[in-house]
């Protein structure tokens, strides 16, 4: 499969039906004598945004980077569609549609926005061999999809470093979206942004729930969290320590499950969530 | 997902590159005839000398210059002669810190004599240290304390480097009398003694040749690459009729010598310094018209007999300073005279 | 969203992107006002060919500044060349054998560099300034820091001949240029020389693999090094133990002036060459106009920090 049919396909990202998109089953993770995962277990209904949340090293950045194979597990499964994961490079995990959103965006400021879009997965005409870029196409490729998200589209040959914190935030989005990922971490999305731009931000992430992408956010932004999320993990000190539908339960609660206020409160860690 | 592929185009298109590339330069003409290139005259080592067996410290600044490969010959044979044992080092082109630090080396380890071929006059403290320490000093083929109140150098061996620039001018009234005569003057590495001295000795002489006009003054480093830059900028100031020799201080004017003949521009007469194989090849070729000879074989075996005649307490013999001669080269004596370095 | 403008902030960001070209030009037309043997076909020639091998090293270096480093060892690695190449060329006679020998010994450079960088992580500085000295005392031990004499005396033709009245040099350094300009503006391989040096972590993240590129950088940059070192001995033949002593540091200053920046990321073929040419025709300039030499170091020093130093006004301006 070349890039050209795969690249903002509009049908990749629909869900499978009932089988959840990602599940992580008793997953430990140590490094040298530090546990930083403990038998930690936790699953995403796929087409749905789930939050996780904890507080400062409660392990969300461990199980994020296992998850987008930057990290192997200690122990325990992963599976991803059903499908067992052991994924051994980031780019494993881009491959099998899993994308990343770095809370540095990992854009390069120096390019132009469709370069940013197509890194790593340029497409070339002409000789094989030669590689030669296809900048229309790509340009063309990237202004398409940007103008499919209801936001204004930045200039698409201008160098990222000359757009807001918003704008890149939402090429960097965009990026996990275009490539037909079936599942998009995204890491404090947010945090660095002011509130319009906030609410433009989460106004493309529920358009990608909308075309059926799978989304996991870590976000310590508690009522961003309840605004978009479907589904609410706590992690806290290397261990899971609850879980709730969204709708089912409410902010204080989810603060006593990060400060271990409660244990297990609103559903618990049964899997339900 | 395609993925990503390595960055194979880098290679194929340099593999296409130097193929051409080859395939371009493959169809180069032989050469033509030369002269023979004979080693180096050395001196005999007799074995008739009671040796010394004292050891000797060479610093020379500028050690990496062609010029000095014939100058460790030289130090190698009068040492053999002479029975002594030595270090050379160098002074990292021209550095005096790192001069400094090698004639300190030398006192730190009670080496019996220093054989030092200086940067420039900014070594003058180290010289008045290391013989306040007790080791004497000789210079070679430049000289910074020799002759000085107060600094006590043994002698200098070498060649004088102000009488080389007066040479030049001497070539030059050789060649065109006293008729008006439009020059060029072509210096090596700003502020090192062989530009600072040559060009004294250029400058002294001409005073009394008021027909000679120097009508430009540039600078080459004494490198061929900048030597062909320079020459062709002056070229280019000044066109036929304008101009009539190009006096350089180095030997690194081949090209630009080339060059000029090429762009027929015969009517320059060449004058360089220093006598290596290429320039005794251009100079039998009538290229070039001249240059001075300065052979750095000789200084070197001689600095080591010096020594020897120091340190044997035999100080009368010594001559202060020990000029050695500068031949002038010439299309008639090229082929007699071996070149200074440059043959195998 | 802030929107893009195209009126002052476009004529600034065209000036940013262009000002060598701009200096360039206006340098040439003072100059043709000023020197009347300036404009002359015989002197452009010159300055053309004057500049060509420092041109072949910049070309190469353009590739080590954009990825975020550079390379100091290119003078003495034109050295070696220059010296492999004649000591083979005079012991067997062939010159393609010899210049393949010189070529290859611009790879085991570039391999060791770009070794060094890419694979052990060490800093370009370090590195380059470690190999730069090592090979220049390999050179010096190998030739006795004699120049090595006896190549053909034909082979000058690729030096100091013409074809069809276009310096030899010239046609080399337009074919390196075109060959580097297309792998670096049209390919996939300078597309991702750009990414890494954008930012070196994002273009790993997105599956580049980072350290395979910057090795090749530095291996283009050792070749375009060795050529430079072929071409030198075009013009002397003979090969030059001291020859392109601070050849790294007029290459990195022609980049820089020609637009690229040592944070990598920037730069452009075109500008490269541009910068070569700007200060190409400065030197020739002070010559023509009889300038003292003991200025000419301070004319250069002078255009280097104005280049970046408008540099950074534009981009504190912005």
């Amino acid at each position: 499969m070349t890039v050209a049919d795969s690249a903002f396909s509009d049908m990749s990202a629909k869900p499978v039906t009932g089988q959840p998109i990602l599940q992580v089953a008793g997953v430990s993770m140590s490094f040298g004598a530090v546990t930083a995962l403990a038998d930690v277990s936790m699953r995403m209904a796929p087409g749905e945004i789930t939050g996780l949340v904890g507080d400062n090293g409660a392990g969300k950045s461990t199980l994020v980077k296992l998850i987008a194979g930057v990290l192997q597990p200690s122990s325990g499964t992963i599976l991803f569609d059903g499908k067992p994961a052991a994924f051994t490079s980031p780019a494993a995990a881009r491959n099998a549609g899993i994308e990343t959103v770095y809370q540095d965006l990992a854009l390069a400021p120096n390019m132009p926005v469709w370069a940013n879009i197509f890194t790593g997965r340029e497409l070339t005409r002409g000789p094989r061999f030669l590689h030669v870029l296809d900048r229309k196409a790509m340009i063309e490729r990237t202004r398409a999809f940007l103008s499919r998200y209801d936001m204004n589209v930045p200039p698409i040959e201008g160098a990222v470093e000359g757009l807001s914190g918003g704008q890149r935030q939402i090429i960097a989005i965009a990026r996990a979206a275009a490539w037909g990922s079936r599942l998009i971490i995204m890491d404090e999305p947010t945090a660095a942004l002011g509130v319009a731009e906030t609410r433009a931000v989460e106004a493309v992430i529920r358009s990608l729930r909308a075309e059926g992408h799978s989304i996991l956010i870590i976000s310590h932004n508690l009522d961003q969290v309840f605004r978009l999320t479907d589904a609410i993990w706590v992690l806290r000190r290397g261990h899971m320590v609850g879980s709730a539908r969204t709708q089912a339960t409410t902010p204080n609660r989810i603060v006593a499950m990060i400060t271990g206020a409660a244990e297990a409160v609103g559903g618990g860690s049964d899997g339900r969530a | 997902m395609t993925r990503l592929r390595s960055t194979k185009p880098g290679r194929r298109v340099f593999i296409a590159a130097s193929t051409s590339a080859l395939a371009f330069l493959a169809a180069m003409p032989a050469m033509s005839q030369t002269l023979e290139c004979p080693a180096a005259a050395r001196m005999e080592i007799t074995g008739d000398v009671p040796p010394a067996n004292m050891r000797i410290g060479v610093s020379v600044a500028y050690l990496e210059v062609p010029f000095y490969a014939n100058f460790k010959l030289g130090l190698e044979d009068g040492a053999a002669q002479f029975g002594f044992t030595y270090d050379l080092v160098s002074g990292n082109m021209g550095d005096v810190a790192t001069e400094l630090a090698n004639l300190q080396n030398f006192a730190a380890q009670r080496f019996d004599l220093v054989l030092l071929t200086p940067s420039g006059e900014g070594i003058l403290p180290g010289i008045v240290q290391l013989i306040g320490e007790g080791v004497p000093v000789i210079e070679v083929n430049n000289r910074a304390g020799f002759g000085r109140d107060g600094v006590d150098v043994v002698t200098y061996v070498g060649a004088n480097d102000v009488d080389f620039g007066r040479l030049h001018v001497q070539m030059i009234v050789d060649n065109f009398g006293d008729d008006p005569v439009r020059v060029a003057y072509v210096m090596g590495p700003l502020s090192s003694p062989a530009q600072v001295l040559r060009a004294e000795g250029w400058d002294e002489a001409r005073a009394a040749h008021p027909n000679i006009e120097e009508v430009a003054r540039v600078v080459s480093d004494f490198d061929s690459a900048k030597a062909l830059a320079v020459v062709q900028d002056v070229l280019s100031r000044f066109p036929e009729g304008s101009l009539d020799a190009i006096v350089m201080q180095g030997p690194e004017g081949g090209a630009a010598v080339e060059y000029a003949i090429q762009n027929g521009r015969e009517e320059v007469r060449f004058f360089v310094g220093d006598y290596p194989a290429d320039i005794r090849q251009m100079i039998a070729d009538g290229k070039i018209t001249a240059t001075v000879n300065q052979d750095p074989y000789p200084q070197a075996y001689h600095a080591m007999e010096m020594a020897y005649l120091h340190l044997m307490g035999q100080d009368a013999e010594i001559p202060k300073p020990y000029f050695l001669p500068l031949p002038v080269i010439t299309q008639e004596n090229a082929a007699a005279v071996a070149p200074a370095w440059g043959c195998p | 969203m802030a929107v893009h403008d195209a009126g002052q902030a476009g004529a600034s960001a065209w000036l940013k992107r262009n000002g060598v070209f701009v200096a360039l030009a206006v340098l040439v037309v003072v100059m043709a006002i000023a020197a009347p043997q300036f404009a002359t076909a015989q002197n452009l020639t010159n300055v053309l060919q004057q500049n060509a091998i420092i041109g072949v090293i910049a070309c190469g270096m353009t590739f080590a500044i954009i990825i975020g480093g550079f390379d100091l060892s290119v003078g003495s690695t034109a050295a070696l060349s220059s010296v492999v190449a004649a000591l083979v060329i005079t012991a067997t006679g062939s010159i393609p054998l010899g210049l393949i020998a010189a070529i290859g010994a611009g790879l085991v450079v570039g391999m060791v560099n770009g070794g060094l960088i890419a694979f052990l992580r060490i800093n370009p500085f370090v590195a380059t300034l470690g190999t730069m000295t090592m090979i220049r005392g390999l050179v010096f031990v190998s030739t006795n820091a004699t120049p090595v004499f006896g190549v053909p005396f034909g082979f000058t033709a690729l030096g100091l001949g013409k074809t069809m009245g276009v310096p030899n040099l010239v046609i080399v350094l337009a074919f390196v240029a075109a060959l580097l300009g297309f792998l670096l503006h049209q390919t996939r391989f300078g597309h991702h020389v750009y990414l890494v040096g954008g930012n070196a972590r994002a273009a790993a993240v997105m599956g580049i693999r980072t350290a395979r590129l910057r090795f090749w950088s530095y291996l283009i940059v050792a070749v375009c090094a060795a050529i430079a070192g072929i071409l030198l001995v075009g013009q002397t033949a003979s090969g030059q133990p001291q020859a392109a002593m601070g050849y790294e540091l007029t290459a990195i200053a022609a980049v820089i002036v020609g637009g690229a920046t040592l944070g990598g990321g920037k730069g452009r073929m075109l500008g490269t060459i541009a910068g070569v040419f700007l200060l190409g025709v400065v030197s020739n300039a002070l010559n023509l106009l009889g300038v003292s030499p003991f200025w000419q170091p301070v004319a250069t020093g002078l255009i280097l920090v104005a280049a970046v130093g408008l540099d950074r006004v534009r981009d504190d301006a912005a």
